[in-house]
């Protein structure tokens, strides 16, 4: 430890080691004066380094302290208040001097050859201006300081100043012309429970270490410079005067006497600072994520924008194109005048409207629609009498008096062309062509062919529309027909209008009224077009299987084809000419593996089939030539097959229907009638029976009431008349008797069995037999007279089929022989009456009571002679 | 850097002082064949105002830098950015270290130190 002392002796100058003598420097620095000689200003250098060599030292310099500053250590200083910070040992801190007692401190530092002075911290919390601080305003711990930069500029002094030592203020020296006090420097803070201080230093680090992550910006020199400082009690000074805990806390950490109580303050206030960024961070990250994401759904919508600009879909350009689109479409249109004034105020509507507008698609619909109508679209007729003629017979076979109507019609059309269509109503049973006679008709004249189904309609709506102002509201069946089929003059089928419904929603038939008159139907209105569209061209065509379900007024605006059934012989050809050939083609076959003779197409005709059209014979004869199409698919046959009735009895089973045939022999009290059905006609048998000790007359057999009468005016007569037909009339009177009419099951109603009932209760009463080959039809009456009834020809057909020979009808329906197709007419004997007493007459195997008869009707001998001789068949 | 080292640091002989930490003279050391030189550049300091002392491997230097010319009568500083500070400054050698010259010259302070 000598060496130590030597070198202490030696460091106060005692030593002769040093060589750095004080005249050398004086030489030194003489001689660099010297180096740079001015002469004009010789008197000011001079005077200057004469200053500087001075050796009288002023009170200033010998108030400095010689001795190494250590705690308990007493100095007087000029006193720096601080307004707004507390300075900590060691920290680096610039300061701005404005107040004349402040700038009179720091010139009076900055004269001394240490530059120190103290700062202490004002108390009070406002900045009260430019009055000066007082001895009383201040903490009473302070700082040592010592001005590193010192800069004066016009009305401050701005100064880089650093902390050296905590000091006591001890005495106030002066307040005038700056604060001057004796100050005590503080020794440095000592550990009381180095435990304690290890846990708070360990704190405080992670504590730190959390704070960098809260601290986004933080820079990386200053995060190394607080890691890297392990002393804790820099550490604490240091964050104190980076951070800004606040003036007082900042206070009492300058005046913690022990590390313990300023790890503590620091540390409490760093957690406080923690909190408080945690809080700031998750404010900021919340506003930051609701901005991010409207923001991001705002680019997102922004870009879907763009993409679809770029793809000329965006909302508005779809909007201008379509009413562009509807605008062109509007304009080149063939649109009567109305019609374009009221499209054209749409589109104007519709253009004003957003497309997000229920409205605007409710417009663009109706636009779309009117503009799609054929307000002035016409097909040209074709006007070849002769084509059309071919066309309706290639299509159908017989029907000639429709077949007429139209060729009329045409007739027409070729010499007044603005003529009107005519509204047709075809009538008859199913499967006789009606609807595809409509297409065939439609086909001849060239027009466009639709068709309606009114089957079960039942809501006035479906056929003249909904009001637009519904949700869902479209055109009537009628307008959306002639959209679809694009011309204003098409064959228009009206199916089925004889099962039109009707209930409380409304009633299709009176809307029907007006689209069906030809007066009124040139302006038809559609509740969902509401412009009058014109009618007047459709070539409507109404068909129904029964005329009595239509109401009259309706009827009355049509014109009546009825369609009757086919005979054997027309079913004969059909199956020929259409049938069979479809049905070959349909099922693969040619025409040289398969034939059907016509004995078998009459058998299967009466055996397998019961109908006025030809569905069933289609579907029976499809049944025949699949058979077959399957045994020559299978290999099993190669030659043509030949179908004849046993064949076909093969293929097809036993038959069927046994059709009500003329039987060979009637016992007494039975007689043969015919009935008309919808599926033709039949012949049908009324049965009579004496009921003895009985009266009255019983009947059965399903009667309706115009039968049951009928049947009473029949039996009043004979009861009459007796004596005429050598009845007794005690027989009648003591007898009851029992009228029945078989097929019991099956409902009968009209009054065409009147003369048959007449002729099987004349039977019964007289004892004699009906002649079996002989069928009857006609309405009586009380006084004898015989009136025309309906179906004549179904009738006459049922009766030739059933292989009756001769056939009584009333002589009012003499001409309608002539739709009696010839083959028939030729087979049948035709009696024609006009009273009951004919009926007997020519009923009877026997002319049991001519004598009485001729008397009694004063007519001569011979009904037969009345009956035109080219209706009696020549067998 | 441990977190013992901390107390090791307070509990040096002669108490460290912030004040002799606010200025850090720099200095140079060169290894010579039988100890080494330090070179501070310390321009502007007297005589009287440094002190050294060896210890050990330890070569303590501290000091102040007065400012001679502000004391003046008739100099007023405008302004002042030469440091006048007290200072200190350790040196560690590997071996123990003794006898010594110092020198001053052209502002610089040359200490030799001899392995001991």
């Amino acid at each position: 430890m000598n060496k130590q002392t030597d070198f202490e002796l030696f460091a106060q100058g005692k030593e002769a080691n040093f060589v750095c003598k004080e005249e050398s420097r004086e030489e030194n620095a003489d001689s660099n004066y010297e180096d740079d000689p001015e002469e004009e200003h010789e008197d000011f250098v001079a005077e200057i380094r004469r200053l500087l060599n001075s050796d009288d030292e002023s009170e200033k310099s010998k108030n400095q302290q010689k001795e190494a500053i250590s705690a308990g250590k007493r100095l007087e200083l000029p006193v720096l208040p601080l307004r707004k910070t507390v300075i900590f040992p060691e920290a680096i801190v610039p300061l701005v001097v404005g107040r004349k007692k402040s700038k009179a401190a720091v010139e009076e530092a900055i004269g001394t050859e240490e530059k120190l002075l103290v700062g202490v911290t004002v108390k009070s919390e406002e900045d009260d201006g430019e009055s000066d601080a007082s001895t009383s305003d201040v903490y009473q711990v302070g700082i040592l300081i010592n001005i590193k930069k010192f800069l004066r500029s016009e009305d401050n002094i701005q100064l880089i100043v650093q902390g050296i030592e905590r000091v006591r203020i001890i005495e106030w020296v002066q307040e005038e012309p700056f604060l001057k006090a004796t100050v005590e420097v503080l020794p440095l803070p000592h550990v009381r429970e180095p435990e304690q201080v290890e846990a708070l230093k360990r704190n405080i680090n992670d504590l730190i270490r959390q704070a960098f992550d809260l601290i986004p910006n933080m820079p990386p020199e200053l995060r190394m410079n607080i890691l890297s400082t392990a002393d804790p009690l820099r550490l604490s000074y240091f964050l104190g005067s980076v951070l800004d805990f606040g003036k007082e806390q900042e206070q009492k950490m300058l005046e913690a006497e022990t590390l313990d109580d300023l790890l503590m303050i620091v540390h409490a206030a760093i957690a406080r600072e923690i909190e408080i960024l945690q809080i700031r961070m998750k404010i900021a990250s919340d506003t930051q994520s609701e901005i991010e994401k409207s923001q991001r759904e705002y680019f997102l919508r922004q870009q879907l924008k763009q993409i679809k600009k770029e793809l000329g879909e965006d909302e508005e350009s779809i909007e201008k194109a379509e009413v562009g689109e509807l605008r062109k479409k509007l304009e080149t249109a063939d649109l009567p005048e109305e019609v374009r004034l009221e499209a054209e105020r749409e589109l104007k509507r519709m253009e004003k409207l957003p497309n997000i507008s229920p409205d605007y698609h409710v417009i663009r619909t109706y636009l779309e629609y009117i503009l799609e109508l054929p307000w002035n679209k016409l097909t040209e007729d074709k006007l070849d009498l002769e084509e059309t003629r071919r066309i309706l017979d290639e299509d159908h076979y017989g029907l000639e008096d429709v077949k007429e109507r139209i060729l009329e019609f045409l007739a027409v059309v070729k010499l007044r062309p603005d003529s009107k269509s005519p509204i047709l109503c075809f009538v008859g049973p199913p499967g006789v062509g009606k609807t595809s006679l409509g297409m065939s008709i439609a086909r001849a004249l060239g027009r466009k062919f639709e068709r309606i189904s009114l089957g079960g309609m039942r809501d006035e709506a479906e056929l003249r529309g909904h009001r637009r102002t519904y949700v869902g509201s479209m055109p009537g069946r009628i307008i959306q027909a002639l959209r679809k089929c694009g011309v204003k003059n098409p064959v228009l089928i009206l199916d089925e209008i004889d099962k039109l419904g009707m209930d409380f929603r409304g009633d299709p038939a009176s809307a029907l009224l007006e689209i069906l008159d030809p007066a009124q139907n040139h302006s038809f209105r559609d509740n969902y077009i509401n412009l009058p569209f014109d009618l007047s061209k459709v070539f409507f065509i109404a068909t129904a299987n029964q005329l009595s379900p239509i109401p009259m007024p309706l009827r009355d605006r049509m014109e009546i084809i009825q369609l009757s059934g086919y005979s054997e012989a027309e079913k004969l050809n059909i199956a020929k000419k259409y049938l069979i050939p479809r049905q070959i083609k349909e099922n693969g076959l040619s025409v040289e593996q398969i034939e059907i003779t016509e004995d078998a197409i009459r058998f299967v005709i009466s055996s397998y089939t019961r109908e006025a059209g030809v569905r069933q014979l289609e579907r029976t004869i499809a049944k025949l030539v699949r058979k077959i199409a399957f045994r020559v698919a299978r290999g099993e046959v190669s030659e043509k097959q030949i179908i004849d009735i046993q064949k076909a009895k093969e293929l097809l089973g036993s038959p069927v229907f046994y059709s009500e045939e003329a039987r060979k022999e009637l016992p007494v009290g039975v007689a043969t009638g015919m009935a008309w059905t919808e599926a033709g006609g039949e012949i049908l048998f009324v049965e009579a029976a004496l009921l003895p000790g009985g009266n009255g007359l019983m009947l059965t057999g399903h009667l309706g009431e115009v039968m049951k009468e009928s049947a009473q005016a029949a039996r009043s007569y004979l009861w009459s008349h007796a004596k005429d037909f050598g009845i007794d009339p005690e027989l009648i009177k003591t007898n009851g008797v029992h009228l029945h009419v078989p097929a019991g099951a099956i409902p009968k109603d009209g009054p065409s069995a009147g003369v048959t009932m007449a002729t099987a209760l004349a039977s019964i009463y007289t004892g004699k037999k009906v002649r079996s080959d002989t069928a009857m039809t006609g309405e009586i009456t009380l006084s004898g007279q015989v009136l025309p009834i309906g179906g004549v020809k179904e009738k006459v057909l049922a009766a030739h089929r059933a292989g009756i020979k001769r056939v009584i009808l009333p002589k009012k329906n003499e001409s309608e022989l002539e739709n009696i197709p010839e083959d028939v007419r030729r087979g049948l004997e035709f009696v024609f009456v006009e009273r009951i007493d004919d009926v007997i007459k020519a009923a009877f195997q026997e002319n049991i009571t001519q004598k009485d008869i001729q008397q009694e009707s004063g007519k001569t001998d011979g009904v037969f002679a009345e009956v035109p001789s080219e209706f009696v068949a020549e067998k | 850097m441990k977190e013992g080292n901390i107390f090791f640091k307070f509990a040096v002989p002669k108490e460290v002082r912030f004040a002799a930490r606010s200025w850090d003279p720099a200095a140079d050391i060169y290894d010579a064949s039988d100890g080494w030189l330090i070179k501070i550049e310390l321009p502007g300091i007297s005589r009287d105002d440094f002190e050294i002392s060896i210890k050990d491997k330890k070569l303590y230097l501290s000091g102040v830098r007065r400012d001679k010319t502000s004391c003046r009568e008739g100099l007023v500083p405008r302004q002042v950015e030469i440091t006048y500070s007290r200072f200190e400054k350790t040196f560690f050698f590997p071996d123990e270290i003794e006898e010594s010259k110092v020198e001053y010259q052209d502002g610089f302070l040359y200490i030799y130190v001899k392995r001991h």
